[in-house]
């Protein structure tokens, strides 16, 4: 199956594209979509995303197509055509 | 309290809205609310609110005005420069408005100050750049439960979302931990600001008005690169460390 992930705030700036589709196996979890993300390395967005024990970080917001947050410990299983947007945090000023 | 004859004529337009009415803008007169800080986005939400008749503002905000602060803080003018930004958010707000009661504090909300600066308003508006002032006057919100409107912006993204406590998540359940990539300064356009302080002013005229359907427990998520916009649901942590026992 196939997940598109949306790249948003400053995790697109470090990704330096709005979005990638991941290909996961059939039954894939969040956790597994992370992992594939981090094993395809898109490594500049690995700072952002994992903290220095590689788990995801806690500061960061995902979404599920783009009508509900989730969180990484849920740890959802996914659906092909899903669409996972993750942000970083912003403020004001 | 009632409305002078000349506040009626000043604020007719918006009292003509069928359920915010007289009774409304009364209701905006008694009300107070504190903006933190008051630059592109704060200072956004102050002047749309001084326009509306919010009758007490509180704003905070430390410093003086630079070059880098004019492409949004549109409360602040070439010729200040150098001079308070509290002092010259006032003077604007009451140029336009003369009929509300302005306090000005040169600082930004802390640790220290949030608890008195809070325990003087009905609602707050968070518009600061740091995620330490922001936790703060989460806190704050939670403790005195008081709504708190998030409002936030990046390059060409805005975010906004209303917390009500004992209801919605706070900004704790939203983001446990504070993102080690924040800077204090980052790229935005002033339209970008502009855009969401007018959303976080008429969140706050409807909380405090109680008409209209505000943005509880939805985040409101735009995007101007692409022109996206969506609103998705937010949930409480159970094991938020701020409003998880509530
Ligand atoms: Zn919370």
């Amino acid at each position: 199956m196939v997940v598109k992930v949306n790249f948003r705030t400053q995790v697109k700036v470090a990704a330096s594209v709005d979005n990638v589709k991941v290909e996961l196996p059939v039954n894939s979890t969040f956790n597994d979509l992370m992992i594939e993300i981090k094993n395809e390395s898109i490594h500049k967005l690995n700072s952002i995303l994992f903290d220095s024990e590689s788990k995801v970080s806690r500061s960061l917001l995902f979404t599920i197509n783009q009508s509900e947050q989730i969180r990484s410990e849920d740890n959802i299983e996914l659906n092909d055509g899903d669409i996972i947007t993750i942000f970083s945090p912003i403020s004001g000023g | 309290m009632i409305l002078t004859d000349k506040e009626r004529e000043v604020y007719s337009w918006q009292i003509d809205v069928p359920d915010f009415g007289e009774e409304g803008q009364i209701k905006l007169k008694e009300s107070s609310v504190l903006i933190s800080r008051c630059g592109g986005l704060g200072g956004i939400v102050a002047y749309e609110l001084a326009a509306a008749g919010i009758g007490n503002l509180v704003l905070a905000h430390n410093g003086n005005i630079q070059n880098s602060d004019l492409n949004r803080q549109l409360l602040m003018t070439d010729q200040s420069l150098g001079t308070s930004r509290v002092e010259s958010a006032k003077k604007r707000l009451l140029d336009l408005n003369p009929r509300l009661n302005i306090e000005i504090i040169n600082e930004n909300i802390t640790p220290l100050n949030a608890t008195s600066i809070v325990s003087k308003v009905d609602l707050i508006v968070d518009a600061a750049p740091l995620f330490e002032e922001r936790y703060s006057m989460n806190l704050q919100s939670v403790l005195q439960n008081k709504p708190m409107i998030d409002c936030a912006m990046y390059e060409l993204e805005a975010q906004i979302t209303t917390f009500i406590p004992g209801e919605t998540p706070c900004l704790s359940c939203l983001y446990p931990e504070n993102p080690p990539h924040w800077k204090r300064r980052f790229p935005v356009f002033g339209a970008v600001s502009g855009v969401v302080g007018c959303l976080g002013a008429m969140e706050a005229i409807k909380v405090l008005a109680g008409f209209g359907e505000v943005l509880a427990g939805k985040l409101l998520l735009m995007d101007y690169r692409n022109n996206t916009f969506d609103i998705v649901a937010i949930h409480k942590n159970p094991t938020c460390p701020v409003c998880g026992k509530q």
